[in-house]
């Protein structure tokens, strides 16, 4: 996901989750709706909330709050499920609101080598800290 | 190395559908002259027409070793359409047609083998050959084929019209392609009024411009850059001016067309009839977009309720009659439309029966017991998945009866049956199933010597004097059970029927065998008719929306807690009419909470499944529906819930979705296996 070379460019997507700022490469996401009723599926862990119809598919969502801190957040109207594609299946993320799109060059990312976790590095855009999320590392167990 | 160019690969599942089809069809068609031990005409212009084609598709993948073998066998029944009364021996026709046939097939299967090479069909092309040669010679006379100089000239012709005659390389192998390319390029230069062949898209082109060269008739100014032209273009082997012959015209002139070789335009045209009679029309078309369309429909009668019936409408609804009016016709619509997408699925189960025919001639060569084979119903339509599932079972079943079932000539002659050995396929459609019968009337099955042999292998289960005659029968599905002492080359190799009958156990079909002793065999298949449709119980389980598959469920009652019992471990049971069963609470099992207080206020389900009978407690019944079970998405997959007792899931009608329940799986995982 991270080119090597210090001046491409990467789009990224901005979000909020409890009181932090996210971004996601925007390249993976392939949409953004509002929170429609979700399917109780029972014998997962807390943080997956069920299933959603999304155009015919039967599409995974995970409580993003509740994935990073443990906690529900409370949603409002702002807030919406950011659909992405991760090996070939499609995962939502229900976050308290999306953000913007921007552009970013490499040398604002500065990774966290060696730390396992959501977060695979932070990107400084000079307006704010974002923190860059893992999103193969949010399905997993 | 790679067989093909990289542009072509993507051709190559339609050129190999294409040609499975035509190669089937190619079968179908010796099948049936076989029988009948001539050759219409009709048939023998669409064996030549599918040869045809064969070659050329193959010389278009590059594939030239089919393409030659297809060219000869075209060859041979081109000498046969130019000539009907050519005296030739059916035997060894049909015989080097079916080969040639066998080794395309078996050659286009492994096209998408990388590691396998192309096979030479040298030695085979050179018998065919050699035939052709023999008839040739038997008949004395080779096939005329050059074009006469007349038909090239009409009366009519202007004297500023030039004819230009184009001789195309041996070796190209589409000159009408090339053909049509070099018009292309010529429109720059001249003006083309006409080519011979006329058409030059018809079938047997190629044919006739490679045998006497492409015509045009064209006005130009300039004749040299013609010329240049065309000598340019690929293939071209020379290019000369033809002048218009002095000698006075025919006295019957033809001036609606020059007519090259009648007999060939006569087999076109006759070619034309018989192969849009047979396919009125037809095209194929990946499943994969079918699938789409599907799923497209789907969400289309999904959205349309969802607009009709929004809840926006309601303060408007005494006002809203014209929108009534064509919300109605638009739900007959997408009904229509969801019905007609539906049957483009369904094909008529002719497709797998037809195969069988060729089974039952090779079995007949080889084992000389002049089997019929007789179809029944094969125009019933079942989903194309269940048509493509049911050719393995059919081929083993079908092997079988001729192999195992009917007796050899003579011994049928000592038991005094006179009937002709006869195997019998039908097809019916019962209410949700398919139902295909393979029938002999061949020796039948002994039982108890069925059950002599299973003790012998050690497959019984209980003592042998318990056995029913219809489960005795029914060991013969068993692993590792063949009753044939002799291996034969069909069959016999002991796994047949237990391999059947677990390919269709998988799909929720059944295999049932009757037999009577001297009489005959049966083996009834049995498969739902579409396989990805089930009917489920919608079910409440206290947030969830849980659907359990109508197949196991037996009863659904309300508990009365005088008949709720419980056992010494704490776990509830219920009598029914006089026998216990346990209570499975599917809220329990969940890990949700019931909204019911008792087992009497909620529902219970008594199921089925493996001979094991439970009774599943859920909070309410929704409902019966028809739903199509998609499977978990591959994130969920690292949470078991397939082994935990979910199925998958399924989207309903109004867009909610529901879970689906496997029951056995549930039994198991509370009781243990």
């Amino acid at each position: 996901m991270q080119n090597t070379s210090e001046n491409e460019n990467i789009r990224l997507l901005t979000f909020s989750c409890g009181d932090d700022d996210y971004a996601i490469d925007i390249s993976i996401v392939t949409n953004i709706i509002e929170i429609p009723e979700i399917t109780f599926v029972p014998m997962l862990p807390d943080y997956i909330k069920g299933l959603i119809n999304l155009r015919g598919k039967a599409i995974p969502v995970i409580d993003t709050a509740m994935r990073f801190y443990g906690e529900c957040d409370e949603y409002d109207r702002h807030s919406c499920i950011i659909v992405y594609e991760i090996k070939g299946s499609s995962l939502g993320l229900i976050v308290q609101s999306v953000g913007d799109v921007i552009d970013v060059s490499n040398s604002c990312i500065s990774g966290t080598p060696g730390k396992k976790g959501f977060v695979s590095a932070v990107v400084n855009t000079g307006d704010g800290l974002y923190k860059l999320i893992r999103p193969e590392e949010i399905a997993e167990d | 190395m790679p067989k093909f160019d990289e542009s072509l690969e993507q051709m190559l599942d339609v050129y190999i559908y294409e040609e499975q089809q035509l190669l089937e069809q190619l079968d179908e068609i010796l099948m049936r002259t076989e029988k009948e031990d001539t050759i219409a005409p009709d048939d023998v212009a669409e064996i030549f027409r599918i040869m045809h084609t064969v070659k050329g598709s193959s010389s278009m993948m590059g594939l030239t070793n089919l393409q030659k073998l297809a060219h000869a066998a075209e060859d041979l029944f081109s000498i046969i359409r130019d000539k009907p009364d050519i005296a030739y021996d059916k035997k060894i026709l049909f015989d080097l047609v079916f080969q040639a046939s066998d080794s395309m097939k078996s050659e286009i299967d492994i096209l998408g083998d990388e590691s396998a090479e192309l096979t030479d069909f040298t030695q085979q092309i050179a018998k065919i050959r050699a035939y052709a040669d023999v008839m040739k010679s038997a008949d004395g006379q080779q096939i005329k084929s050059a074009l006469p100089q007349e038909d090239i000239f009409t009366d009519d012709e202007g004297d500023d019209i030039l004819t230009l005659k184009v001789k195309y390389a041996e070796t190209c192998a589409m000159p009408a392609v090339r053909a049509m390319l070099l018009m292309r390029s010529l429109g720059k230069v001249c003006e083309v009024t006409k080519t011979i062949p006329l058409d030059i898209n018809a079938d047997n082109a190629n044919d006739i411009i490679t045998a006497n060269g492409l015509y045009l008739k064209l006005i130009t100014d300039d004749k040299d850059a013609v010329v240049n032209t065309a000598k340019k273009a690929i293939d071209v082997d020379s290019v000369e001016w033809v002048e218009k012959p002095k000698e006075a015209p025919k006295p019957e002139p033809q001036p609606e067309q020059p007519a090259p070789q009648p007999t060939k335009q006569q087999g076109a045209a006759e070619k034309k009839k018989s192969s849009s009679e047979r396919g009125g029309g037809m095209m194929s078309v990946s499943l994969a977009k079918l699938d789409t369309l599907l799923d497209l429909v789907g969400e289309i009668v999904i959205t349309e309720s969802a607009v009709i019936s929004s809840p926006d409408l309601k303060p408007y609804m005494a006002s809203l009659d014209r929108f009534s009016t064509s919300a109605r016709n638009l739900k007959k619509l997408t009904d229509e439309l969801q019905d007609v997408v539906m049957s483009i699925r369904m094909v008529p189960v002719a497709n797998a029966f037809s195969k069988m025919n060729r089974v039952v001639r090779d079995m007949n060569e080889n084992l000389g017991k002049g089997v019929e084979l007789v179809f029944v119903g094969q125009e019933t339509e079942v989903d194309k998945s269940v048509v493509d599932i049911l050719n393995d079972p059919l081929m083993h079943l079908v092997r079988n009866a001729v192999d195992h079932g009917i007796e050899a000539p003579e011994v049928r002659k000592q038991k005094g049956k006179t009937e002709k050995p006869t195997v019998t396929l039908s097809a019916e459609n019962s209410s949700s199933e398919v139902i295909i019968t393979v029938e002999d009337n061949g020796a039948g099955m002994d039982h108890n010597a069925i059950l002599a042999k299973a003790k012998k292998k050690g497959i019984l289960k209980k003592p042998e004097s318990e056995y029913t005659k219809q489960e005795a029968l029914g060991l013969i599905m068993k692993a590792g059970f063949s009753t044939n002492e002799q291996v034969t080359n069909y069959s016999g190799r002991g796994v047949g029927m237990d391999v059947v009958n677990q390919n269709l156990e998988k799909i929720g079909g059944k295999l049932i065998v009757e037999s009577e002793l001297g009489v005959g065999s049966k083996f009834i298949i049995k498969i739902p008719l579409s396989l990805s449709i089930n009917d489920v119980m919608q079910v409440a389980v206290g947030c969830m929306d849980l659907s359990v598959p109508i197949s196991s469920v037996k009863e659904i009652f309300k508990a009365d807690m005088q008949n709720v019992v419980y056992d010494t471990d704490g776990t509830q049971l219920i009598m029914i009419r006089g026998k216990c069963y346990p209570v499975i609470s599917l809220p329990q099992y969940f890990g949700v909470e019931s909204q019911v207080g008792s087992l009497d206020e909620g529902i219970m389900i008594f199921c089925e499944e493996e001979h094991k009978r439970v009774c599943l407690f859920a909070d309410s019944l929704i409902g019966e529906q028809q739903i199509v079970t998609k499977p978990f998405s591959p994130i969920l997959g690292q949470y078991n819930l397939n082994e935990n007792g979910l199925s998958g899931c399924s989207i309903l009608a109004d867009g909610s979705m529901t879970l689906i329940a496997d029951v056995g799986c549930i039994i198991n995982k509370v009781f243990g296996k």
